[in-house]
């Protein structure tokens, strides 16, 4: 039962002061510079900018994860299929597409993608530089019905002539909406001016190329924090069928770095065509699904080592690696940041000279070495990926100060 | 039309849209790469942030930097958030416990003495009896009382994560209640 003072306190939270300005600008500034992956320190002028250089850091590991994200490119290969619905790129063409949950965006155009990732509402950079033959498809996807938009759509493939064209911020876009295999599907298509009858043509050309799958999958993350961090949990794995309503049944197949051929982990039931499954990734893993005879494109899970570094005296230190097998004979690093280059520097090569098998989690490889650090310094542990890798990116330990 | 022109006017139209959006769709655009969107989840998000940080460590200069690296942790992290759960809560809990690792380093290396810049901003802040009475409580009992009352964490969540068993917050909480009690009496007695 509240008393009197519990409310007056709660009422309290109402009356904190507010930010700054300064503060705030300087904050969005470091927030979009992470959203960027940027590596660059962002200038909080505090105690705790060294741990934020570290979160910036994992962002860009993060960044490029999602650069991994399927898409297809003409110019270096045969096209690739996306793990979820997207556009199969013409000679000439660029296509980049992710599958998220409850939406898919693919985007394809006849120049170079600015954008480092897929963008949900406006590809910008590409948009902006947008060159007088230039040709932008942005098809955005979402399970049927999910914008509660009870109107009657025209199946794949969808047709320039049906489209509604506007002019938005100097451009010239068409506009087309359209169903298939569960998803309602939006379609932008841009032209830097009025389009050409050749222009039209090209870009109906692509528009016929938009794929969507009877099975879709996507996962996340896309890389797994170590087994040690508090972040770390078991992979999300989902996506949708071409098929609503009745309950379907879809078997995820996993394919272990080193082991051979996919295996059989789990099976579940579609919930109104969408499946979800959350899976224990311990190791880099590629999943894929299989719904009655059809199957899935193919995402990839990546996993990072755990990482600890304990200072056990004034100058000994020992570095912990976790994993499913051991690194017996490779060499950490014990780095320690410097504040006047902004960049880490080994202090010492350890060898991790001892293992030690962990039931049900993994073998712990170890070892210790004397280095002298003046007190005060962070310091971090890093098993590079050339050391752990095929099967692991780099691992880094948290940050801890000298004592 | 300029390209600055051409911009701005763009600016509000996307600023309309994006103000209709959900968290998860404007997650969904940040992870796309979109600064629109995760500009917008900045607006909405920084401030409550803040004030969390600010209440936990009850100095401005450090809530500056803990919530600021909340928020750049966490854009560096949406990949990892799980889309199914608000992202409110995430941010905040992110920021309590960098906020906690601070107030705990600062314990450990003795580095409690605030800069005559952090002195002179804390005494212009707005005199709230309640806030200053919480604000002048010991890191021990601030840290239950902010958690409590003013994130909503339960009892055995605010154990969980100050790692102490839930009978110690339990009588954190109550000999902190005390003491507020107690402050806030002297201070009406002190204004009638």
């Amino acid at each position: 039962m509240p008393t009197p003072l519990d409310e007056l306190i709660r009422q309290a939270a109402a009356r904190l002061p507010a930010p700054t300005r300064n503060a705030t600008t300087r904050a969005r500034r470091a927030a979009l510079a992470a959203l960027d992956g940027g590596s660059r320190r962002p200038r909080s002028g505090g105690r705790v900018s060294l741990l934020a250089a570290a979160a910036v850091l994992l962002a860009a590991g993060a960044a490029a994860g999602f650069l991994l994200a399927p898409s297809g490119r003409t110019a270096r290969g045969a096209p690739v299929l996306p793990a979820g619905p997207g556009f199969v790129p013409a000679n000439g063409w660029n296509t980049i597409a992710t599958a998220r949950p409850r939406v898919a965006v693919a985007v394809a155009a006849n120049v170079d993608l600015l954008d480092a990732a897929v963008p949900l509402l406006w590809p910008q950079r590409t948009l902006e530089r947008l060159p007088s033959d230039g040709i932008v498809l942005v098809a955005t996807l979402r399970p049927k019905d999910e914008l509660r938009l009870l109107e009657a759509r025209p199946s794949l493939p969808l047709d320039l002539r049906d489209a509604t064209m506007a002019t938005v911020r100097g451009l010239t876009r068409y506009s087309m909406r359209g169903a298939r295999a569960g998803y309602d599907i939006d379609v932008d298509v841009y032209f830097a001016e009025p389009p050409s009858a050749p222009l039209l043509a090209e870009a109906q050309a692509e528009l016929g190329r938009l794929a969507v799958p009877p099975i879709t999958i996507f996962a996340r993350p896309s890389i797994v924090p170590s087994p040690i961090s508090p972040q770390f949990e078991p992979v999300l794995l989902g996506g949708s069928i071409a098929s609503r309503g009745t309950p379907e049944t879809v078997t995820v197949q996993a394919n272990e770095c080193t082991f051979p051929g996919w295996r059989d982990i789990v099976s579940e039931t579609t919930d109104d065509g969408e499946w979800r499954a959350r899976v224990p990734v311990a190791t880099k893993s590629a999943f894929r699904a299989k719904w009655k005879t059809a199957v899935s494109a193919t995402v990839t899970v990546q996993t990072r080592p755990g990482v600890n570094l304990e200072q056990l005296g004034r100058r000994t230190w020992s570095i912990r690696v976790l994993a499913q097998r051991s690194f017996l004979d490779r060499r950490a690093r014990l780095q320690r940041f410097d504040v006047r280059t902004g960049r880490w520097k080994t202090v010492k090569l350890v060898r991790l000279t001892e293992k030690q098998r962990t039931r049900g989690v993994g073998v712990w490889t170890y070892g210790t070495a004397r280095a002298l650090v003046r007190s005060g310094s962070q310091l971090r542990a890093y098993v590079p990926r050339q050391i752990v890798g095929p099967c692991y990116l780099a691992g880094y330990s948290i940050i801890i100060t000298a004592r | 039309m300029s390209r600055d022109a051409f911009s701005a006017l763009g600016r509000r139209q996307l600023d309309v849209t994006l103000g209709g959006l959900d968290d998860l769709t404007l997650v969904e655009g940040a992870r796309a790469g979109s600064r629109e969107a995760a500009g917008e989840l900045f607006r909405r998000h920084w401030e409550p942030v803040w004030k969390a940080a600010y209440a936990l460590v009850g100095r401005r200069a450090l809530a500056d930097d803990i919530a600021q690296e909340a928020l750049v942790r966490a854009f560096g992290a949406l990949e990892q958030f799980d889309a199914t759960r608000p992202l409110g809560p995430w941010l905040k809990r992110i920021a309590v416990n960098r906020a906690i690792d601070e107030l705990r380093s600062e314990r450990r290396l003795r580095l409690v003495e605030p800069t005559e810049s952090d002195q002179a901003a804390e005494r212009r802040e707005p005199d709230d009896a309640i806030v200053a009475a919480v604000r002048g409580l010991d890191v021990g009992k601030r840290l239950v009382v902010v958690m409590h009352f003013w994130l909503g964490y339960t009892v055995t969540e605010v154990a969980d994560a100050l790692a102490v068993p839930a009978g110690t917050v339990a009588s954190r909480l109550s000999r902190a209640l005390a003491q507020l009690r107690a402050d806030l009496e002297v201070e009406r007695a002190d204004s009638a």
